[in-house]
């Protein structure tokens, strides 16, 4: 058996590929100091106040119609947790996405398990 | 890791809370390595995405690929200081309006980790300490 070792796969004319991987990701926590646990193609997170977040992308993707999935949950705890998009203070851009976290009473909520990924072309 | 964070308000957007800018350590690495494009490159295609927003054609903008393709083939700028870094991530991830403007106060502090608040009880009435 062969064993392929690389450290970075890039396409040869953007948005050509033939497969689809995650641009971007995020892990954060919103409890306590607002922290970014893990990212990759994120170059900062930023907290804008209770259950409201602001995702910046180290470089920017081709069109903001990209794909955003997500997970939102407090470790520890109880209840229900929601993530979704916050598109009053901007919708997604290029350069960035807003996202919101409610708990299961419908009022922002602060988690402490975020994460996210990103696909789209780039 | 990091232990600075950035505060800012939004000249646009006063009436809400104090925001706490967390910078990716990721990010600060490549930035400490050498490994960032100028900021010209990001203040176009900002400029250009703003400009599709302005005019109601955000929906069906594609940025041009040779300005998006500068992120990733532009002379890079040489490593920078941890200052430095921080620097360059405030004017590309603030609102420009923060920092390439005068306003009566400032608006937006580098501050150290510890000199954030951890009990989040009332961050919806959190502001810059003058």
């Amino acid at each position: 058996m062969s064993t392929i070792k690389v450290n970075d796969i890039e396409e040869a004319t953007s948005g050509g590929g033939k497969f689809a991987v995650a641009r971007v990701h995020s892990r954060w926590s919103m409890v306590g100091t607002a922290a970014l646990t893990d990212s990759f193609g994120i170059s900062s997170f930023t907290d804008q106040g209770t259950g409201v977040c602001r995702q910046t992308f180290s470089n920017n993707f081709a069109n903001a119609n990209y794909t955003v999935v997500g997970l939102a949950g407090r470790l520890s705890d109880t209840g229900n947790r929601f993530l979704g998009l916050h598109g009053y203070l901007q919708n997604p851009t290029t350069g960035a996405t807003d996202l919101a976290q409610w708990s299961s009473s419908g009022a922002y909520n602060d988690i402490n398990y975020g994460a996210a990924a990103w696909f789209g072309d780039t | 890791m990091t232990q600075y964070r950035v505060i800012f308000d939004d000249p646009d957007r006063l009436d809400e809370p104090t925001k706490v800018l967390v910078p990716s350590d990721r990010w600060m690495k490549e930035a400490m390595e050498g490994n960032l494009p100028p900021i010209s490159v990001y203040w176009e295609l900002q400029d250009d995405e703003q400009q599709a927003i302005a005019e109601g054609r955000h929906s069906e903008f594609k940025h041009d690929p040779e300005k998006l393709a500068a992120q990733y083939t532009a002379p890079r700028i040489g490593p920078l200081t941890e200052q430095e870094a921080l620097e360059y991530l405030i004017m590309k991830d603030l609102p420009r309006k923060c920092w390439a403007e005068e306003h009566n106060r400032p608006m937006f502090k580098i501050v150290t980790v510890d000199q954030v608040p951890s009990d989040r009880t009332f961050r919806n009435a959190w502001e810059m300490a003058a």
